[in-house]
């Protein structure tokens, strides 16, 4: 399948119906989902036969893309009950192999680090300050030695993560940046909808 | 969830492991075999759960030790395949030794042990 045939098959996926603040909710766009798992299957090959988890899936926009990437084994975890409703739909109209789990991610169930690859688009922090570092933490605990991480994080703490990373046993690269457009989600959004810069992190947990 | 995943659980709030697994609906969903995978799983799994969760669910006995890439047992890994992969749990509970109950409704294990405030 062609990328841009992926991202029409994304756009037809149903999204939140009424995005929580608290949670910074909102969907990825599925340009950035089909770029970013394009990128980690085809350039490093984390994807297809590997166990994935998404930490916050929401709706499920990144699970459908990474399946459509040849992922056949992934978990979505989600602390939002009605975000996991819609994820759980997307999964069967679509056909996904996707496992649903209900877990708040800074109290996570998992007894070891067992996933080989995890995929995220973590909030950015702008309601919970930091949360979109511990959400970070989080996936390197539970991923295996040797395995990789995928996070979108606000351009503006792209020197912060570098050093919170050199902190950590793992190293981190930014592969590219976005625009992140958000359209007028909430009522605290003056604007009707604003540009973001984004980057886009791979992190490689040290063996 | 698969019992793969039931495998990883442990109990978010004391920490321990493994969770009691009650299942009322069970589900079978096929999946393509794919040794290399098992073979990496088999490292992140408690054997003896393994063994544990083989015999709750009727598929007979798993040898003693877990099997390498070496041993030559191609009923086991396929064995496994079925039992971790493709056997889904839909319905039921999960307990944690201290009573705490986690339900299982609709495929989705609900781990919360805190009530979220969204406010």
């Amino acid at each position: 399948m062609q990328l841009w045939q992926i991202e029409e098959l994304l756009a037809d996926l149903k999204t939140f119906e009424n995005p929580n603040i608290f949670w910074e909710q909102y969907t990825t766009p599925p340009h950035i989902a089909a770029f970013l798992v394009q990128i980690a299957e085809n350039s490093f090959g984390d994807l297809k036969g590997k166990l994935v988890a998404d930490l916050g899936c929401g709706t499920g926009m990144l699970c459908a893309a990474m399946h459509y990437f040849g992922a056949n084994s992934i978990v979505g975890i989600d602390v939002d009950e009605s975000a996991l409703a819609i994820a759980k739909v997307n999964t069967i109209q679509c056909g996904l192999p996707v496992e649903l789990l209900q877990s708040n991610i800074t109290e996570l169930p998992f007894n070891s680090a067992v996933f080989d690859t995890v995929v995220m688009n973590p909030p950015f922090g702008t309601r919970r300050k930091g949360i979109d570092v511990v959400f970070l933490e989080k996936a390197i605990e539970i991923v295996y030695p040797g395995g990789s991480i995928y996070s979108l994080h606000k351009t503006c703490t792209r020197s912060y993560l570098y050093r919170k990373i050199l902190q950590r046993k793992c190293e981190g690269e930014v592969l590219g940046k976005f625009i992140f457009n958000l359209s007028k989600t909430f009522a605290f959004h003056r604007m009707e909808s604003m540009d973001i810069e984004v980057d886009l992190w791979r992190l490689k947990r040290k063996k | 969830m698969r019992l793969l995943t039931y495998n990883f659980l442990q109990c978010p709030k004391t920490k321990t492991f493994p969770l009691i697994l009650e299942p009322t609906q069970v589900e079978t969903i096929e999946t393509e075999y794919n040794k290399e995978f098992i073979l990496r799983m088999i490292p992140r799994l408690d054997w003896n759960l393994v063994r544990q969760v083989s015999r709750q669910f009727a598929f007979g006995e798993l040898p003693q030790v877990a099997p390498k890439e070496s041993t030559e047992d191609e009923e086991t890994f396929r064995l496994l395949h079925k039992m971790l992969l493709e056997t889904h749990i839909k319905e039921g509970v999960l307990k944690s030794q201290d009573g705490t109950i986690y339900p299982i409704k609709d495929g989705i294990p609900n781990m919360l042990i805190t009530q979220v405030n969204d406010e």
